[in-house]
Parts: C-alpha cells; structure tokens; sequence
C-alpha cells in the first residue's frame, strides 16, 4: 500500500532540497580548509567571517565547477563576509525572518567539495536583537539545532517557502546561530555601495567613567555607565566638531551611550558623510555638537 | 673560558671574581679602571669581560669592551629603563640584574660569547610598564589592529604597511598579550575599551 501523503511529503522536501543547493556554494581557502557559503546574487557571496578571515584569496566550488572569489570585506563582528565570484547561479531569494518561531523545520544546505550537503533542522529559539561579543549588532537572535558539521559552516537555513532566512554559523559549545538574512542584507547593499567595508568614523578614543548621582540627576540621565573621551585624533571628525578631552559622550543620533561598544554600534548604523547630534556632558553641563561621520583615512 | 673583570670598586671587583669563579669560569685578570681593560683585551683578544655597579660606574668599562669588540657580561645592581635597553642592546652584550643565579650567568656569558645579546627581564623599573599587562599597545600594534578592524587580511595589512607578513603577525601577537585576548575580533574590541583605538 503506498501512503500518497508521505510520498507527496518526501517529493515535496526533496524539491525543497534541490532548489536550495541551488543557493549554496562549497570554499576551499586551502590546505583542506573547505566550508560553504550563499549566493547572494549572480556575482555576491556571502560567507562566515570567522572562517574566511584571513585568507587572501578562495575558490568556490558550484554546481558547474570551481571558480575563483576576490574577498570585499570581513566583518568579524557579525560573523559575515562578502565575496565577488561570477558563479553564473541566479541567487537566493530572502525572507524576513520575523515570520521565523521557535520549533519551525529550516533546511540547512552547504556544498562540499563535490557535492551538496543537506540537513534538516530546528529553530531552537528566536529572539530579539543582539550583540555579538566581538561587537557586532544582529537584528534577531536565531539558534537552531546545534552540532553544525564544519563543512556546511557559512551555508543557508531555507524555510520551507524556500527562501533564505539565516546563515547557519557555529556558535559557543556546539550551538549553531543563524545570522539573520536582514543583518546580511544590510552588509551587503553598504558594501556593495562602497566596494569595501565602510567604517564609520568619529576620531576619539574613550574609557569608561561612572557618573555620580548628583551628575545624573543634574543631567536627568538614568544610567550611571558613560564613556569620556581620553584622546581626539587629529583632522577626525571628533576634531572638527571640537571636542574636547574629558567631555562625555551622552548620546549619538539620539542613541544612549554607555559604553565604547554602544558608540560603535550607534555608528556603524550611521551612512557615511551625514551629518548627526552628538549630546556631550562638559563641566557639567549639557552641550549639542554637530559631527560629519566619515571612514578613517589611511593610518 | 676566560675572563677579565672590571670595576673601579674594590667592593665590586671581588663580588665579580668571586661570582666569575663560581660559575667555573676562569678569571685571567683584573682591572681597576678603563685603561687597564683597554690594555688586558690588547693582549687577550679572546677574553671576556665581567663588569657590574650600577649603570653609572660600569659605562666606560662597556664602551671599552664594545670598541675592543670583546664579548661582554655587566651585572647591574640598579634598575633600567627603555632608553638604557635601546642603548645596550647589541652582540656581544649580556646585561643580567645582581645577583645573578650562576646558570644565569654562565648561559648569559656563553651566549655573548657566541655574539648573542641578553636581557635580564628582572631588569624592568616598577615604573617601567613594559611586560605588564597594562602596558600601552605599541603606534604599530595600534595601527595593525586598526586595519584589522577593517577586516583587512594579514598579507593585505602587511602589504600596507610595506612589511612581511610574519611581521604583522608578531605584532598581533604582543596585542593579544598585552590586551589578554585570543582571537582579532576580540583584540580590536579590547583595544577599543582601554581607550587604545579610536572609534
């Protein structure tokens, strides 16, 4: 007796498969050190940082053969890299995950050497955003089932509609991550823009300070975590605003600043040469500066 | 091996001897002021020499040990400081902190005898942060971890910079000890914190 349901079931998973593989490219960066990544589009990928970092030059293995890549840009603090290859593959289609729950079936494909690398596997947990610890800020915590095999690192969790929503990364103590397709999405149009990786710029270097309660009452600010600019680098951004030594950064474009890691993520959201408020504490009072954020020239 | 020791302080001189006698070394002569060594190293170009005190006393008997190109140990009573490892680091040269233990000295003194040049770490001034983990990262370590902020790889950085890439790789690597820190992300982050990298 054949259960039509089933078979209909196996067809239809097995179509999912295929068409995914379709997305997914195998990269060797040599001495055996292969991991997979996804066909952004027909001259894009997208890859794992942690794995690429480093390397000068990949190749990339597709179902038609083995191409080289040029590697545009590394972003270790999300985990994502970008490379140009003319894989003649027309590209995935990307969801927003926020259709994503917890217990929700993703396919996970990745390609090997030869050939593709399927497994199927759960969203274990979806959850607001977050922040790497290597200073990144992801739009939406995604972990799936954990113990990701090495090889299909960097590849795509496809839901079942077949559109790409993460990328499947290996996390602390087994755990697999999915890199948010909105995050990669937001890389990859700012790289695509400036052949590189921007990174925004103000130009002061900051430790951390504790404001007293007579401060932050006086400043009606919450938190007692600021940041004091304990250098301005000359003709920066920081310089032409005129900021000082010692002045406390309170906000950047409306965004509360506690720490070093919340200015770089303020900024990292900020386009380049646009022109935004910083409110800064000086002798005890609040002061509104205008700065211009542009990339670091050449040290 | 043989060994000449000088020191204009009697104090001293016997404080070499004896610690040059320990080590089984043999001690060929003894000189009281610079002139004498100059002429001891006329005689015995193979000799090595062993002075000590402080910086102060035992310069002139260094210059005139490094000008007769002899191979040299100075074992100093005071504390140092960035500019003086500038200034004595060379072949040749060992310089130990007093009081040295003997396989300290007898391996500081063949190695100079081999042209090598040796450093006492227990040299360091309290004062004196290299070494220690707060010590300041270096104008080239801050600007290798800059361009590695911007995901730049090693041989691009080292490109860059006009210099190899197992050089770039060193610097990273006295980062990572001085920030306490394993991988590059985690560097740039740290450097970031301590106010090291401007954001």
């Amino acid at each position: 007796m054949v259960n039509s349901a089933l078979t209909e079931w196996a067809a239809a998973r097995r179509a999912l498969a295929e068409c995914s593989a379709l997305g997914v490219v195998g990269i060797d960066r040599g001495r055996g050190v292969r991991f997979s990544g996804i066909v952004w589009d027909s001259e894009t990928l997208v890859t794992a940082a942690e794995r690429l970092h480093g390397a000068d030059a990949v190749t990339v293995q597709t179902v038609h053969g083995a191409v080289p890549a040029e590697i545009l840009a590394c972003d270790l603090s999300v985990d994502v890299a970008i490379l140009r290859a003319k894989t003649g593959a027309p590209g995935i289609s990307a969801s927003k995950p926020d259709s994503l729950a917890s217990g929700d079936d993703v396919l996970i494909a990745g390609r090997g050497e030869s050939a593709t690398s399927i497994v199927w596997s759960h969203v274990e947990q979806v959850g607001p955003a977050w922040r790497s610890r290597t200073g990144g800020e992801l739009d939406r915590l995604i972990r799936l089932s954990p113990g990701l095999h090495p090889a299909i690192e960097g590849g795509g969790a496809f839901d079942l509609e077949g559109r790409l929503c993460a990328m499947a990364v290996r996390g602390p103590r087994h755990q697999t991550l999915g890199i948010p397709s909105e995050t990669i999405e937001r890389l990859v149009s700012s790289v695509l823009q400036h052949g590189h990786l921007p990174q925004p710029y103000l130009g002061v270097r900051l430790q951390p300070v504790r404001l007293d309660d007579a401060l932050r009452q006086k400043l009606a600010r919450n938190g007692s975590d600021a940041v004091i600019v304990v250098g301005v680098e000359p003709e920066s951004p920081a310089a032409s605003a005129n900021l000082l030594l010692g002045d406390i950064i309170a906000s950047i474009a409306g965004r509360p600043i506690e720490n070093a890691l919340d200015l770089k993520i303020a900024l990292s959201r900020i386009p380049l040469g646009s022109s935004i408020g910083v409110q800064i504490y000086r002798a005890g009072a609040r002061l509104d500066a205008t700065v211009s954020v542009r990339e670091r020239t050449d040290p | 091996m043989e060994m000449i020791v000088a020191a204009s302080s009697a104090a001293i001189r016997r404080a070499l001897v004896e610690l040059t006698e320990r080590a089984n070394f043999d001690v060929r002569a003894v000189a009281d002021d610079p002139a004498t060594l100059a002429n001891l190293l006329e005689r015995d170009r193979d000799a090595a020499v062993v002075t000590g005190g402080t910086l102060t006393l035992a310069r002139p008997f260094l210059s005139g040990a490094r000008s007769a190109n002899a191979a040299t140990v100075a074992v100093l009573s005071d504390r140092t400081d960035s500019d003086d490892r500038v200034n004595l680091s060379y072949g040749g040269l060992a310089v130990l902190r007093a009081v040295p233990p003997i396989e300290r000295f007898q391996a500081a003194t063949i190695a100079t005898h081999t042209g090598l040049s040796v450093w006492d770490p227990n040299l360091k001034s309290p004062e004196d942060p290299a070494g220690s983990n707060e010590s300041p990262l270096s104008p080239r370590e801050r600007t290798i971890l800059e361009l590695t902020g911007g995901g730049q790889s090693t041989k691009a950085i080292a490109r860059r910079l006009g210099i190899s890439p197992n050089t770039v790789k060193f610097h990273l690597q006295a980062a990572f000890e001085k920030l306490g820190v394993t991988t590059r992300a985690e560097a740039v982050m740290a450097a970031i914190r301590r106010g090291e990298l401007a954001v």
